[in-house]
């Protein structure tokens, strides 16, 4: 009898044990794959990925959108004659028929075929109802301006894991606030298939990316582009770029440089036209340089406008080097103001002479020199400015007219404006605000960087840049009847360690109108072949730049002003 | 033995019309699916539309495709030199 309870006992716990050992299985060691083939029969977890966030220019157009695209894929498993069907899709898609014939003989369950199809190509590949093509929903980058601003806005390629990535300008910089968060939805359906409607997960935690708005002003950027494009071909110049910037926000309003490169095929552009030569590239400013330092004199008292300069009767002898003026004539007894108009280097070494090395290279430095601007652009350099122990007179002396000194136009640019703005210098942006997907507006505000000089030196060196720009070298294409304050600049290019003076590099940098300005403007032409002078190439295409941005502003010029 | 045949006759209709409770709901909850997936499908639709006509409002609205639209119109920048139209009282537009 005990033996029969035993063995029932023992069936029992045997059975118990049994029954343990297989549920630990399923639920510890299985748990995990078999709750993901469960929930691939009932459900299906979807990513959903965000819109890239637009960038409109200051009329609120955008500049850089999305464009509904679908990525066409194939199994060629399905697909029984590769050949012919390649021959269908090769014209609609515009891919070479041997390319896709090619794809479509893998041995694999899945080749992409075209990226980017556009919804025509989608309904006409449809139409032909082939086995085997699918359709991928995706959005694009979109340029409705074409290749506008391309350096300004970078572009959008791939990054290591084919996730789409903003590379160079605002692309790059601002590209954790343009490309969103991906989202991932679980869609339950029936035995049949369908969706049902209590099982929906509707919190995917998806957002798009963010719009950017900013300072550019289209219609000037598009007017810019083309007369610059225009300006190169003129004066047979190798490249060039021009800034437009609103001195007293430091918002850019146009940028733009040439040669350049168009974001929708940038793979087939040499890679070094992807960065923005007017933050990345450097350059010795040559005369546009000297209002900062004369302005810098007033500032400290130590000169007046009508300060006389003693050692402009001839060539200045500083340590072994003779230093000429850049037409080798001399002006005795020249006062500060001709100096300017002249642009007469010999003057300008006065100039760092009496405000000695010390002063000089503080006020170099509150104009921004050596130092990035901060400008919300991918790639911006500042070049090495040396200690100042390492500053011989020499190095004073050719500073001061703009050699031997190494800048970017951006720094330029935004030197000068605070001269245009009561001697106050802005950090110069491109974005104005930027617009949540909620439509949150988060505006971005002016933000100063310093003020080199006080606003009596910024106006009375206003007052010079006026009278240089009416009666200098540069008068012959000046607009009557406005008052522009600017100053040329013709800079010889260092080859092989000495400068070649059939090399240079001409500009342009002034601000418009004089008195109350609306922009601040550099216009730089690299090795111009129809003149070398920054005064007969430059300067001309700066005043009808000017011209166009005074009528779009609306202000005529000024009956009786000459 | 009556009241044994009511209960298990009631216990019977309680079964069936649980069952029958049971098979609407899910018929409802399938056809909801299947009106969802409509909507769905129609709201994706008009999203895919507004797209395409965006895209086409961008291009249209373009300064590049208002240049090329004003020059094929006759319209010529102020720059270049206008040609007089004599036998015109006003020449509003004029390609050169």
């Amino acid at each position: 009898m005990r033996w029969r309870y035993l063995t029932l006992v023992g069936f029992f716990l045997l059975s118990f044990f049994a029954i343990s050992a297989k549920l630990f299985y399923w639920q510890i060691i299985e748990g995990q794959s078999l709750s993901a083939l469960a929930q691939s029969q009932y459900g299906q977890v979807v990513t959903l990925t965000p819109q890239r966030g637009e960038i409109e220019t200051s009329d609120s157009f955008p500049i850089a959108a999305n464009r509904l695209s679908y990525l066409v894929f194939a199994n060629p498993k399905e697909i029984k004659n590769p050949s012919e069907t390649a021959q269908l899709l090769s014209p609609i898609l515009k891919v070479d028929s041997a390319s896709i014939s090619a794809l479509l003989s893998l041995n694999k369950f899945w080749v992409s075929l075209k990226p980017d199809a556009t919804a025509q190509q989608r309904s006409d590949v449809t139409h032909l109802d082939l086995p085997g093509i699918g359709f991928q929903e995706t959005y694009t980058r979109f340029y409705p301006e074409a290749s506008m601003a391309a350096q300004l806005l970078g572009f959008v390629g791939k990054d290591e894991n084919g996730n789409s990535q903003g590379y160079f300008g605002i692309e790059g910089y601002y590209d954790r606030q343009l490309r969103g968060r991906p989202g991932y939805a679980t869609q339950i359906h029936d035995a049949l298939g369908h969706p049902i409607l209590s099982q929906i997960n509707t919190d995917s935690g998806e957002e798009d990316g963010r719009t950017l708005v900013l300072t550019v002003n289209r219609a000037m950027q598009y007017l810019v582009e083309q007369k610059l494009k225009d300006a190169i071909q003129k004066y047979g110049a190798d490249s060039g770029m021009v800034g437009v910037m609103d001195p007293k926000t430091g918002g850019i309003l146009a940028m733009s440089s040439y040669p350049s490169f168009d974001q929708r095929d940038y793979s087939s552009f040499d890679t070094s036209l992807y960065k923005n030569p007017f933050i990345t590239n450097t350059y010795e400013p040559g005369s546009t340089f000297k209002p900062l330092i004369m302005s810098s004199a007033f500032d400290s008292g130590l000169l007046k406008p009508d300060s006389i300069c003693p050692i402009c009767g001839g060539p200045v002898q500083v340590a072994n080097y003779l230093i000429q003026t850049w037409n080798d004539k001399h002006f005795p007894n020249e006062n500060m103001m001709d100096i300017i108009k002249n642009s007469d280097n010999d003057g300008m070494i006065y100039v760092s002479q009496v405000l000695g090395r010390d002063k000089m290279l503080s006020y170099i430095n509150n104009f921004g020199m050596g130092q990035v601007t901060g400008i919300d652009l991918e790639g911006e350099v500042a070049p090495y400015l040396p200690d100042k122990s390492y500053w011989q007179p020499i190095d004073l002396a050719t500073a001061s007219f703009g050699q031997g000194i190494s800048v970017t136009p951006i720094e330029i640019l935004d030197a000068f404006s605070a001269i245009a703005n009561d001697g106050v210098r802005m950090q110069p942006h491109v974005i104005s605000q930027i617009i949540t997907p909620e439509g949150q507006t988060i505006p971005i505000d002016p933000k100063i960087l310093s003020q080199p000089i006080s606003p009596e030196a910024a106006k009375v060196m206003t007052q010079i840049l006026v009278y240089t720009v009416d009666k200098g070298e540069a008068s012959f294409a000046r607009l009557k009847g406005y008052r522009i304050a600017g100053k040329t600049g013709t800079a010889s290019v260092a080859v092989a360690g000495h400068y070649d003076s059939s090399q240079t590099i001409a500009s342009f940098v002034g601000f418009a109108p004089a008195d109350n300005p609306k922009f601040v403007m550099l216009v730089i032409l690299n090795h111009p072949t129809a003149s070398i002078y920054g005064s007969e190439t430059a300067a001309p295409v700066f005043f009808d730049i000017a011209q166009s941005l005074l009528n779009y502003y609306g202000i005529g010029p000024t009956p009786g002003l000459e | 033995m009556k009241r044994s045949y009511l209960l298990l006759t009631l216990l019977g209709a309680i079964v069936l019309i649980l069952a029958i409770v049971q098979i609407s709901v899910s018929n409802m909850l399938t056809t909801g699916g299947i009106e969802l997936s409509n909507m769905q499908q129609q709201i994706a639709d008009y999203e895919r539309r507004n797209a395409i006509l965006q895209e086409k409002i961008y291009t249209l609205a373009s300064l590049t495709n208002i240049q090329l639209e004003a020059q094929r119109m006759g319209f010529t920048s102020q720059n270049q030199t206008p040609i007089a139209i004599t036998d015109h009282p006003i020449p509003l537009a004029i390609k050169p």
